[in-house]
């Protein structure tokens, strides 16, 4: 009884690792190049999008600073308390991203658009 | 969990094998600008037929719609235009006919019959130099939309100096038939970018169709994603001169006679190319108000960049930039 | 179990429950890059008041534990991440118990990862979804090693605390 019950718990917890495992490879493994550009939001709008060849420092609506430095983007200051998001490794993949959920700020990195107008 | 496995990977496999491949091509022989096709299919004779059928579609349009050469037996509207009647191909009239209705819709905005004023403003873009103003007046007197008489296939146009201009309306509408053709041919993944009038059908293996939308000071401003619509860009950056350090661009207002400056530039979504490509004329001409209402009325999204650079967008628009 | 006896044992894991929340509010958890990744603590409370009492009285527990949460260290926000993550996680423990299948480790495992499931949903509503999905892979195995390891805990004190039953009974 105990031991059918264990096997339960072990098959639940891998079919709930296999979805998080399938989640992974459908969102990572397609986007692995080096992106294009980043796309700052606020609260889901966007704010600003920036391209990452280009070393710049921006002002995210006084919430936090994006620094683009060397092809990768990272947040080096923010006003919210946990500070995650000053502490992610700067990202540059396509993909990629840092969420500041306190400030609602997120920063993504895009791969390159089909048309330029 | 090797019954699973074994399925999931053979799907994978046979998912990867099938993948269509993407194929691109460029033309610079039509509508003076520069046209851009992708195409996602499975072999390069498919998208060999693809491109051929779409140049060959977009080279006849060209060719209509041309208002600076005539081509042998083709009624087109250079040679309306001097002739001042005749029965024209039904894409010339279909054109003129909206081009007549689109004056209605935008308040006179955006008028295919400026053309005597547009072809003094070509001319001097050509030397480099400013329009005389009293020229200007005197052709803005032979602009009148109700001159352009539509009866059947027949056209005329009862002022001999006036003289009809598609350029605000042809590349959207070329860009609506080319696609609407190629979705004939059974082609379902393609996108179409007629000089900057981005037409989309379906969308890429890896999501939908992006478009950078420029910044008109340099950079990009936005990415929109969309599948199956369309997008445009009027933007005072795209084409113009300088005479004395100031920019004289290619959008001219019909009131004023001079380049619109209330906007840098103004991005449409809609549905179809050639509405989209008509409006974002229009709205360029347009204040804010007029042209929110007139972007609802025919439910296209519109983004507005200012001259001091701040940005306005129709409430659908930040749904595309997801 | 005895009405009184009831109300003592709620109110006590009530306060348990909010003692945990604030011992975990002093030690954060490495956070692995990823916000939002706790051990989930107070979880072990909810899930006594389910075993021992009864689905509504553990429910009220999960709903108070959240309120007063929100009312000592939240924002408005916070709360709706919490009340997300707690209803989902709560919802996938009261059925994953009734199906009758499934050990405290199991149960509380798969709560792990929903709750933080529903504060992943949450978070996509309110900014960008697709910088989100980035996060939802280690999110999901985080719950669920911490739901696995409350899950143990909770095994362990299920034991003493039948017994103890049992032995009042």
């Amino acid at each position: 009884m105990k031991n059918k019950r264990l096997l339960c718990d072990l098959l639940l917890i891998l079919a709930i690792a296999a979805l998080a495992g399938a989640i992974f490879l459908l969102t990572r493994l397609p986007s692995g190049e080096e992106g294009e550009a980043v796309e700052i939001r606020i609260g889901g709008e966007l704010f600003k999008v920036l391209p990452l060849d280009t070393d710049s420092s921006t002002d995210v609506g006084g919430l936090c600073t994006v620094v683009i430095e060397n092809g990768a983007a990272r947040v080096s200051e923010s006003t919210c308390s946990n500070l995650l998001c000053v502490n992610h490794r700067p990202i540059s993949r396509s993909g990629e991203s840092i969420v500041c959920l306190p400030n609602g700020v997120t920063v993504r990195v895009s791969g390159g658009a089909d048309f330029y107008i | 969990m090797k019954r699973l496995l074994i399925p999931l990977l053979s799907a994978l496999i046979l998912l990867s094998g099938c993948a269509p491949k993407r194929f691109g091509a460029v033309y610079t022989d039509v509508f003076d600008t520069f046209t851009e096709l992708t195409v996602y299919c499975d072999t390069e004779d498919e998208f060999n037929a693809c491109s051929a059928a779409a140049h060959a579609e977009l080279l006849r349009l060209h060719e209509i719609f041309d208002i600076y050469n005539t081509y042998g037996g083709l009624t087109n509207a250079a040679s309306l235009n001097s002739d001042l009647s005749a029965d024209c191909p039904d894409e010339l009239v279909e054109l003129i006919a909206s081009g007549k209705q689109w004056y209605e819709l935008s308040g006179g905005k955006l008028n295919i019959a400026l053309g005597s004023v547009l072809s003094l403003w070509h001319d001097c873009r050509e030397k480099g130099v400013l329009p005389d103003e009293s020229e200007l007046k005197a052709r803005a007197e032979h602009c009148a939309i109700a001159d352009i008489v539509i009866d059947g296939n027949n056209v005329s146009l009862s002022d001999p100096l006036m003289s009809v201009d598609l350029g605000a309306v042809a590349k959207g509408y070329a860009a609506q038939k080319t696609a609407e053709l190629l979705t004939e041919a059974g082609f379902e993944n393609f996108a179409l970018s007629v000089g900057g009038n981005v037409i989309t059908r379906g969308k890429k293996p890896s999501g939908r169709w992006e478009i950078g939308i420029e910044d008109p000071d340099g950079g990009l401003l936005t990415t929109v994603k969309v599948s199956g619509e369309s997008v445009v860009t009027s933007g005072d950056y795209q084409r113009f001169f300088e005479v004395d350090g100031v920019r004289y661009h290619h959008i001219i207002d019909p009131d004023t006679l001079y380049p619109a400056g209330l906007w840098r530039s103004v991005t449409v979504i809609s549905e179809n190319s050639a509405e989209a490509d008509a409006l974002s004329t229009a709205l360029f001409c347009l204040d804010e108000q007029s042209g929110r209402a007139l972007a609802e009325k025919i439910s296209a999204e519109a983004m507005w960049v200012a001259a001091d650079g701040s940005i306005a967008k129709t409430e659908g628009f930040s749904d595309y930039e997801k | 179990m005895k009405t009184s006896r009831k109300i003592a044992l709620l109110g006590l894991l009530t306060a348990l429950c909010f003692v945990l929340s604030y011992i975990e509010f002093l030690l954060p958890l490495p956070s692995f890059g990823v916000p939002g990744v706790k051990l989930g603590l107070a979880n072990l409370c909810v899930m006594a008041a389910l075993w021992l009492v009864g689905a509504k009285e553990a429910a009220a527990i999960n709903l108070i534990r959240i309120i007063l949460n929100w009312a000592i260290f939240g924002s408005f926000t916070g709360l709706l991440y919490s009340l997300a993550g707690g209803f989902l996680s709560f919802l996938a423990m009261l059925l994953l118990k009734k199906s009758g299948r499934f050990s405290p480790i199991g149960i509380s495992a798969a709560a792990g990862a929903l709750h933080n499931v529903g504060q992943l949903a949450v978070a996509m509503l309110l900014t960008d979804a697709a910088a989100l999905w980035y996060y939802t892979p280690v999110l999901i195995i985080c719950g669920l090693a911490a739901g696995a390891v409350n899950g143990l805990v909770f095994s362990a004190i299920l034991l003493r605390l039948q017994r103890k039953e049992n032995h009042h009974e």
